[in-house]
């Protein structure tokens, strides 16, 4: 039996099929790296919540401080959820202490979740947007207390009409801060003005020299090591 | 015919440090075994049968619900409160007193709470007994709050079938029964004042009821010799801090004890060497326990021996002691050097007898402590409020009795295992199911729950309302912690209702407690805040609470609402400690010495003496992973009991070393796998209780899932005439090979490594320091100014570190001689006699200088305090998640405790056999080395260097290579071999379609949500508990940037140990009690030679031996 060659003509393949391959690979490798990279798995994470609450709305027309919410920002590791209640103080009608206090938009459906809550004193669940991995371990008073305004994380969420994830919270990202905090630190009776600009001060800032001068005033020295996040 | 190891050959200070006898005789397997360092990389599941065992184990005690999506991490749920609760800030914990009864003795606890769940458990630091410190069964009951294994509702058993059952119906059942003429109560002694009053109550409304106590450990003995001594019933209670002279007869005070944590608070007062006190402590005892561990002179005796003894301690006292006569044999001047001590120090001395011992010599011993003066001094005699005249046994038999005689139509169980503790010649289990209506109250559906018609699950006690009494007699409170996980019910509640003091709450949720989930425990009382008395006690918010409250009405007085208050707040009523009685010693005869304790072993049936197990107790804690894997202090054992028996009773009776021996009284046999160890007295077995349990769980043994029992049953042997020793069993050793699993010789580096230990033990000090008291006595008055350099006074590690760094550099750069004191410190060391030739040097390059840190965090542990006791490896456990892996796993040298506590015996050299050895421990954490040899050797950085000196772990990064567990020298490293936080598998295991999804997660509650839950395939270790340290600055750091405290941060460890044996804080902050303690001249490193630079010191031990009576000891120190 003769034995099998391939056909002449197969060799002007072969280094075309040797290059595709070569080609693939480097290119599934790089959509690979490139698809599970932080700031494209976590930028724009956009998830629709059980009730539409607008952060434009509450935070950014009606100027409603976002410690008035997430009012354990400043002495917990969590910016908590507030309670259904905090909500019932405009939105609830007599369904908090059983005193009329507020029933804002009383004949809308949307607000049905809250009214619920309320209620029946089920929690609503909301869908967590900014979601770290379980191995980190992010301490929101640490760095609301010490000049980072929540905008440095978070973005203007004043102007969002749904809560959106604008920063990779990828760990350089993390690290990027903690080795060069100047340009993120404030007076930390500002964190929650969003909107916070050191050029209209009188006389204005540059953000260097107006981060620079609180840094050395509230003496921040992040630390960069592992156990800092990582226990 | 045992022959030395060669290689273990003397080391010049005449005396040799050992691990096991394998060790001392040079055993091939070990050999063998200790070539590989991770002792087996082997296949990780060899049969299916072992793996079956460890999934369960493991589900059982750990279960973690992971969800799988896309590409994208599931996106999580909040689900805040709709009312947050008035105080509660989610994720910030709180803390909350609360008590935990062991032994009928209440022990004040606070817990840790975090989002509603007790997470960690610790002693109250305000109250005497505990001063904060906990033993390892308050650190545990965590683990069994929340096992999954606790049953979930009343089961009835009608026509022999178990089928559920419903609180309703249960209640029904026993209201309508109160009334019956046939009812008796059986419950395990209890403190509590509220059961105390309610049994009055009930039996006072129905005339008729009996009431049973009964519990398989109990100071029943002592309780008898106090009657025989006073005519009354008394408790000691031990002041150890005044005693200068301590005897323990077959007693544990410091190892499984109630008063455990009391007993070492005041034990290691007496031995603050560094200040000028140091008490002596002589322990006679026919096992090995860890008092005689700590004690400065121990002398094993045979169980019927010791009686004897005290009765010539006591002749030697009538006759006046002589002196010691070195020509005697070992016992008879113990007798002279004991009784010349305690004639010496009246009112400053302890007579301490075991629980097991007859009450003649509890009796004795009372009339001792009485003629010295220590009634009052060290020994406070108080009465126990309720307690029975009869011993517990007697009543059980008095109940069987009853039943067979069909007076009992109703029998309710309050709590305990009778069945399994029962002695097995009463028949106790036969007559139990012969009673017509028999309802067992209990958290696990056990033993005595199957032969009863009706199992009532129990609210744990962390879990309900009740109050208790501390050994000093101190009324404290117990508080719910969190909704019963399973709407049960507790002793209290179910009494009230039963004495028709409270009606039975509305259907539907449990009792009154709600069937709220979202964490809205009544945790402080405070809706009663503004009422008055009146109504107060009449507040109907929850039944135990009520009837908690009316029993201390009267005592709370006008000012009810504030004195629940703060009675809730502390844990306990100020000012209720009982007044110590100090009765006139009756005159009762006692036997006279009768010199058998002179009678060395002469061959023949040996005794066999039950201890309460270190790690289970008496079987109740069987099901708890953590005390089942905890290595016991003295042989290491780990997941089993075995006949404990000294080298000589093993030869003469063929006994060998992991083979079944089967011991025989008349008809009767159990068979227990031997374990040979040294320093037992000859003709003497000795086994723990507890173990070989059918019905307890996944854990501990289940024979309807056919799951295999942990351990042996000892049971057939453990009769009401040999309760706590059998005089003579016959020994038949059958040659089958069993399995013990004992960590004493895991993590051996390798034959020259394991050479080299007893090279590097005592010369050089490289690893263990002691020495006596009268050298270290000498020493202080030649060195005054480090003499008494203790914490914060003198000079301190601070002004040290920054010398080091100097004479650092000096080395470095001209390699000088070495001085005397190893270090190169500016100051001198104890004990002298180590000299080391390996001057420590920096590996700083030159001209580098970096920029001052802020902290440098430090440890210390003082060997001098240090009791063995455990409580730290547990408490450890507990903060970091540390899995449980199994007995298959820890016989592969996988345990994954973070701290272990190394222990040695110590011999003369020219005893090959080890009979009487001394013991020397070590607790080990990761030494948080600054030159660390695990870090050169990561490939992916995963363990680094923290600015502020910590030895950090990245969980995440680690690609568990396991370089670093091989490279580190102090062998603190654990790998993660298999999932073992893994809770797809907890589906598979038998039985698991009783639960539904939520309880799948039940474990999950438990675990401390600041430590990452490590998976497979990566190292971890000690941290420092680096989320305390990150979560003081972080606090530090809002609170205006103030400064962290000088011991503001403690570890795990630390708030653990009873003894105050472990200093944490900044070496570099003068006025901690760390840097204190590296400044004591007592400080050394571990493996100093190495150059490693541990920040963590240990203290040494010092011994304080009757200058007459040991030439062991006084030559340790020159």
């Amino acid at each position: 039996m003769q034995e099998f060659h391939f056909p002449n003509w197969v060799n002007k393949f072969t280094v075309l099929v040797i290059v595709s391959v070569l080609f693939l690979g480097g290119y599934l490798a790089t959509v690979l790296y490139a698809a599970t990279l932080p700031s494209t798995v976590n930028v724009g994470h956009r998830p629709m919540q059980p009730v539409p609450y607008s952060h434009k709305l509450h935070a950014g027309d009606l100027k409603i401080d976002c410690r008035y919410c997430h009012n354990t920002v400043e002495g917990a590791a969590f910016a908590a959820i507030p309670p259904t209640e905090t909500c019932g103080n405009c939105h609830g009608g007599n369904r908090v202490n059983g005193q009329e206090i507020g029933d804002i938009r009383h004949d809308s459906n949307l607000l049905d979740p809250v009214r619920e809550s309320l209620e029946t004193g089920d929690p609503i669940m909301w869908v967590k947007v900014h979601d770290m991995p379980d191995f980190v371990y992010f301490n929101h008073s640490a760095h609301v207390t010490r000049g980072v305004s929540c905008v440095e994380c978070h973005g203007r969420v004043d102007k969002m009409e749904v809560v959106e994830q604008v920063k990779p919270m990828a760990m350089s990202w993390c690290l990027d801060c903690h080795r060069n905090p100047a340009e993120h630190i404030r007076d930390p009776a500002l964190v929650t003005h969003l909107d916070f600009d050191p050029m209209k001060l009188d006389p204005p800032m540059s953000r260097e020299e107006y981060g620079k001068m609180w840094s050395e005033k509230l003496d921040i020295k992040p630390n960069t090591s592992c156990s800092t996040c990582h226990r | 015919m045992i022959k030395p190891n060669k290689q273990n050959a003397e080391n010049g200070n005449g005396r040799r440090y050992w691990r096991s006898l394998d060790e001392l005789h040079g055993d091939p397997q070990l050999d063998a075994a200790i070539d590989h360092e991770f002792a087996a990389a082997a296949p990780p599941n060899g049969d299916g049968v072992s793996r079956r065992r460890w999934l369960q184990i493991m589900g059982a005690s750990m279960a973690f619900g992971t969800t799988l999506a896309g590409c994208r991490y599931p996106a999580e749920k909040l689900a805040p409160f709709a009312f947050r609760p008035h105080g509660r800030t989610p994720g910030v914990p709180e803390s909350f007193s609360t008590l935990l009864e062991l032994g009928g003795v209440a022990r004040p606890v606070v817990s840790i709470s975090y989002d509603g769940r007790p997470i960690k458990l610790d002693g109250n630091p305000d109250h005497p007994d505990t001063k904060g410190g906990s033993d390892k069964f308050i650190q545990a009951a965590i683990l069994q709050l929340y096992d999954p294994d606790r049953s979930r509702q009343p089961i009835r058993k009608i026509d022999g079938a178990s089928t559920d059952s419903t609180w309703e119906d249960a209640i029904d059942m026993l209201r309508s029964r109160s009334g019956d003429t046939g009812m008796a109560v059986l419950c395990e002694p209890a403190s509590s004042p509220t059961v105390q009053r309610l049994k009055k109550k009930l039996l006072a409304g129905n005339s008729a009821t009996r009431w049973f106590e009964f519990s398989s450990i109990s100071p029943d003995n002592s309780d008898a010799g106090a009657r025989m001594a006073f005519g009354d019933t008394l408790r000691p209670v031990h002041e150890l801090a005044r005693a200068e002279v301590v005897v323990c007869l077959d007693a544990d005070p410091l190892g499984v004890d109630p008063a455990v944590v009391r007993n070492s608070v005041g034990f290691t007062a007496s031995r603050d060497a560094d200040h000028g006190h140091m008490s002596r402590l002589y322990s006679v005892e026919c096992n090995f326990s860890t008092t005689g561990a700590s004690a400065d002179h121990r002398l094993p005796l045979r169980f019927s021996q010791i009686g004897p003894f005290l009765a010539a301690v006591e002749a030697a006292l009538d006759a006046g002691p002589g002196k010691v006569d070195p020509a005697q044999p070992e016992a008879e001047r113990m007798v002279a050097a004991i009784a010349g001590d305690l004639q010496s120090h009246p009112g400053r001395s302890a007579i301490i007898v075991g629980d097991s011992q007859p009450p003649e010599v509890h009796a004795r011993a009372f009339r001792l402590n009485s003629r010295l003066k220590n009634i009052g001094q060290t020994v406070s005699l108080v009465k126990p409020e309720g307690a029975m005249e009869k011993s517990g046994v007697e009543q059980l038999k008095e109940l069987t009795e009853a039943i067979r005689s069909g007076a009992v139509q109703t029998l309710v169980i309050l709590g305990g295992n009778p069945v399994f503790y029962a002695p097995s010649d009463l028949g106790f289990d036969e007559a139990l199911a012969s009673v017509t209506n028999s309802v067992h109250l209990s958290l696990y559906h056990d033993e005595t729950s199957r032969k009863c018609t009706w199992h009532l699950n129990a609210a744990h006690p962390l879990e309900s309302w009740g109050d208790g009494r501390s050994v000093d007699g101190s009324v404290l409170l117990a508080q719910p912690l969190i909704e019963p996980l399973f709407h049960g019910w507790s002793a209290i509640e179910l009494l009230a209702v039963m004495t028709g003091e409270a009606e039975p709450p509305g259907h539907g949720h449990g009792h009154g407690h709600g069937g709220d989930d979202h964490g809205s425990e009544k945790k402080t009382g405070k809706k009663t805040e503004h009422k008055t008395a009146e109504s107060f006690v009449h507040d109907d918010t929850h039944i135990g609470m009520v009837a908690v409250q009316a029993t201390h009405h009267d005592q709370m007085g006008n000012h009810s609402a504030q004195t629940w208050e703060k009675g809730l707040h502390d844990g306990y009523f100020e000012g209720t400690a009982a007044t110590p009685a100090s009765p006139p010693v009756k005159d009762v005869k006692l036997p006279a010495d009768d010199g058998s304790w002179r009678t060395a072993w002469s061959g023949g049936e040996p005794e066999l003496v039950f201890r309460p197990s270190p790690g289970i107790y008496d079987g109740r804690f069987a099901n708890n992973g953590w005390l089942q894997e905890l290595p016991e202090f003295i042989t290491k054992l780990t997941w089993d009991n075995a006949a404990l028996v000294s080298p000589t009773t093993a030869t003469a009776l063929n006994m060998e070393q992991g083979k079944i021996a089967d011991l025989k009284v008349g008809e009767h046999t159990i068979s227990l796998p031997v374990y040979i160890l040294p320093g037992l007295p000859a003709g003497t077995i000795c086994t723990w209780l507890g173990y070989g349990r059918e019905a307890a769980g996944r854990v501990a043994g289940d024979a309807d899932y056919r799951i295999d029992s942990v351990g042996k049953d000892i049971r057939p042997l453990r009769t009401s005439g040999n309760w706590w020793s059998v005089p003579a069993v016959s020994v038949v050793p059958t040659g089958t090979s069993y399995l013990l699993v004992s960590t004493q010789d895991h993590f051996g580096i390798d034959a020259i490594g394991r050479n080299e230990i007893n090279q590097r033990m005592a010369p050089q000090g490289d690893m263990i320091r002691e020495g006596s008291w009268a050298s270290y006595q000498e020493f202080q008055a030649a060195h005054p100014a480090d003499g008494h350099s203790d914490h914060g006074d003198g000079k301190t590690a601070a002004d040290e570190h920054a010398a080091d760094e100097h004479a650092a550099d000096a080395h470095g750069k001209d390699g000088h001689a070495e001085d005397d004191h190893g270090h190169g410190h500016g100051h001198a060391h104890w004990p002298t006699g180590h000299h080391l030739h390996f001057p420590n040097f920096d590996l700083t390059p030159a001209g580098w200088t970096g920029e001052p840190v802020a902290h440098k965090w430090g440890m210390a542990i003082d060997l001098n305090r240090c009791t063995g006791c455990n409580s730290c490896v547990i408490a450890c456990q507990a903060e970091n998640n540390i899995p449980v892996v199994g007995k298959d796993q820890v016989s592969r040298g996988r345990e994954m405790q973070w701290m272990r506590i190394d222990r040695y015996f110590i011999t003369e050299t020219d005893d090959t056999d080890g009979q009487n050895p001394l013991i020397a421990h070590q607790p080990v954490t990761c030494q948080q080395c600054e030159n660390a040899p695990c870090e050169t050797v990561c490939p992916v950085a995963a363990t680094v260097h923290s600015d502020e000196g910590l030895n950090d772990m990245v969980y995440n990064r680690c690609i568990g290579t396991r370089y670093c567990g091989n490279n580190c020298p102090f062998k603190v490293r654990r790998f993660n071999y298999l999932n073992y936080t893994d809770s797809q598998t907890f589906i598979k295991l038998p039985g698991a379609d009783r639960l539904d999804k939520a309880n799948l997660q039940l474990q999950n509650m438990m675990m401390n949500p600041e430590v990452t839950i490590r998976s497979r395939g990566v190292m971890e270790k000690c941290t420092f508990c680096v989320q305390r340290i990150q979560n003081a600055r972080i606090n530090a750091r809002a609170e205006g940037n103030r400064p962290i405290g000088p011991n503001e941060i403690r570890t795990a460890c630390q708030d653990a140990c009873p003894a105050e044996a472990i200093y944490f804080g900044d070496i570099q902050n003068a006025e901690s009690d760390v840097s204190g303690a590296h400044a004591n001249p007592r400080a050394y490193s571990l493996l100093d030679s190495l150059n490693v630079l541990p920040r963590n010191r240990y203290l040494a031990r010092v011994r304080n031996p009757h200058p007459d009576l040991d030439p062991h000891v006084a030559r340790t120190a020159h």
